[in-house]
């Protein structure tokens, strides 16, 4: 059974992946990932301060940044789309189907930001190439990146659950709310936030930042009574695990009309 | 021989809409025709069964699992939903090996069967079309490939006549009865009564969210023996058949629409008004444009069933 459910899933990832080769997908994808190396270029002509210090500072905000946006723009609107325009009633016809079709919307829109981020990570190399070598920062990237990816798409596919047509304004909400605003006050509540544990680890693996700590931005970084790394990631994996099988419950409990009860 | 569906004092509210109204009934495998005019609760029927809706008041069974928690016995059913096709991007072949895959079948095994269930219902000259550019009877079909294709102890058909030409509805009863011949279960939901009759099966009226009688169609029908069925008829030769079918005992009422071309009969024997067109049609060379049932017999008869079951009649 739990073979079959693997399979199906894979099934479903993969049909999803293929449905989002479109061409308004495809120039969204292209917009994302040209973001940051574009950033990147203009702020190395213009020798901005930041970049001079911290350029893999400002990679990983963009990177943070587009990946967020992608997942946003990706899976919210795909998922209350399917539960609302009743089109799940083939996939959920079959045996665990709404948890199929929810895991397969999750890891298309995972696999899909993951590699707008590797465009953009290597377009940003390559911007910056002549002056500075940003591949060195690569090994502590690419881990953020993934749990940035598996963290965010449970959060948002929780949301595309909960809110169905309301789902893209809740995300827009809880990114401004949660990610912007909670991330940056300095007491425990922070804590529950993705960018917190993200922007912990960046302090670990990408930079220490210390020249952040010169100015008065540090304060908006600083984590209050920082958890060591193996908690920072033990929380994201947690809070991925934990939202998504939430999302699966509540899919899994909820009734929805068909065409014909409706 | 465990039973198929058990259904106990099974009401679904919709706030205050009642979907379906103490409903109680074991089905045994077999083949079932669920009748009922629009909105009687066919789908909402079908929807507990699947596990869909979970059952305000009551307990649901099939296959011996309780749909709401234990999902694993979908996979003894082939659903066939109402609901229509929204991938204009895939071919019929795609969406349908997507479809079994979901099953849990590897893709070349899921396109195998795919390939063998269009087979069946003859879409094999156009599975690598794109759905976009399926009339509704092909996409009919490419739906109802992805609920056999996994060769299902009970097939859940929908409304399945819907969108068919002649034609198609002719290979879909042949197919239906082949399906029934091989001793798999079938339930098949329709609101016209003759697309039902002809499978062999037990019927299942529905109305207003009740199950108003069951049994097969010779019991149902001794139930209600002055309901008519009114069948409709376009033929540019209507005057000549409509004086050959005044002389049928069977025929109660004949109108004529002479601008539309149409004769309007009710009959109680629908099987032998079509035998006779089908000889005019035959040997005296006569055109039918178009035969076919009525809703309002339906709707005639369900009405009746309320008026006994609330002991007017």
């Amino acid at each position: 059974m739990m073979q079959n459910f693997i399979k199906a899933t894979a099934a479903m990832t993969l049909s999803e992946l293929r449905h989002s080769i479109t061409g308004k997908k495809m120039s969204a994808a292209i917009v994302l990932a040209g973001f940051p190396p574009a950033i990147m270029f203009i702020l190395l002509r213009t020798a901005d301060e930041f970049m001079v210090r911290s350029p893999e500072l400002i990679l990983s905000v963009l990177l943070w940044m587009i990946g967020l946006l992608s997942l946003l723009l990706w899976l919210p609107a795909n998922i209350a789309t399917e539960l609302e325009g009743q089109t799940w009633i083939f996939a959920t016809s079959r045996p665990y189907g709404r948890a199929i079709l929810l895991l397969g919307k999750y890891f298309s829109a995972v696999i899909w930001t993951l590699l707008i981020e590797a465009a953009a990570f290597t377009g940003a190399v390559l911007a910056c190439w002549q002056s500075i070598n940003l591949s060195v920062h690569a090994p502590g990237l690419i881990p953020i990146i993934i749990l940035a990816a598996f963290a965010y798409g449970a959060v948002f596919s929780l949301l595309g659950v909960l809110a169905l047509k309301k789902a893209m304004g809740f995300a827009v909400g809880y990114c401004l709310v949660s990610e912007i605003l909670i991330a940056m006050v300095p007491a425990l509540v922070q804590k529950f936030t993705v960018r917190s544990h993200l922007q912990a680890l960046g302090f670990h693996w990408v930079s220490d930042f210390e020249a952040l700590k010169l100015d008065d931005l540090s304060r908006l970084f600083q984590t209050p009574d920082p958890l060591p790394i193996w908690g920072n990631v033990a929380a994201l994996i947690t809070m991925s695990v934990t939202l998504l099988g939430l999302a699966i419950a509540i899919a899994n409990y909820r009734q929805y009309l068909t065409q014909a009860e409706a | 021989m465990s039973a198929l569906i058990e259904m106990k004092n099974v009401s679904k509210l919709y706030g205050n809409v009642i979907g379906l109204n103490d409903v109680s009934i074991t089905l045994e495998p077999g083949v079932y025709g669920l009748l009922g005019p629009n909105g009687s609760g066919k789908t909402t029927f079908i929807n507990l069964i699947m596990g869909q809706l979970r059952p305000s008041i009551g307990k649901v069974r099939v296959f011996d699992s309780n749909p709401s928690w234990d999902g694993a016995y979908l996979s003894r059913i082939g659903l066939c939903p109402a609901t229509d096709i929204y991938v204009p991007q895939m071919t019929g072949l795609q969406w349908v090996t997507h479809q079994v895959a979901l099953y849990g079948y590897s893709l070349t095994r899921a396109r195998q069967l795919a390939i063998e269930a269009l087979e069946l219902v003859k879409m094999s000259h156009a599975w690598d079309r794109l759905i976009g550019g399926y009339s509704l009877g092909m996409r009919q079909r490419c739906k109802l490939a992805q609920a056999i294709a996994h060769e299902p102890e009970l097939l859940i058909l929908d409304e399945p006549f819907n969108g068919l030409d002649p034609v198609g509805r002719f290979e879909m009863t042949d197919f239906l009865n082949r399906w029934v011949e091989k001793g798999r279960s079938l339930i098949m939901a329709s609101h016209i009564l003759h697309e039902v009759e002809a499978v062999d099966c037990r019927f299942l009226l529905l109305s207003g969210g009740r199950l108003l009688a069951s049994g097969s169609p010779r019991e149902v029908r001794g139930l209600l023996p002055d309901v008519l069925n009114q069948v409709l008829i376009r033929t540019p030769n209507y005057r000549e058949i409509a004086a050959t079918l005044l002389t049928l005992p069977s025929i109660s009422s004949l109108r004529l629409d002479e601008s539309k071309q149409t004769i309007l009969v009710s009959t109680s024997d629908v099987p032998q008004l079509a035998e006779l067109i089908d000889n005019m049609v035959r040997q005296q060379g006569y055109s039918v444009i178009e035969l076919r049932p009525e809703d309002e017999s339906l709707q005639n008869l369900f009405n009746i069933l309320m008026q006994v079951h609330r002991g007017e009649r």
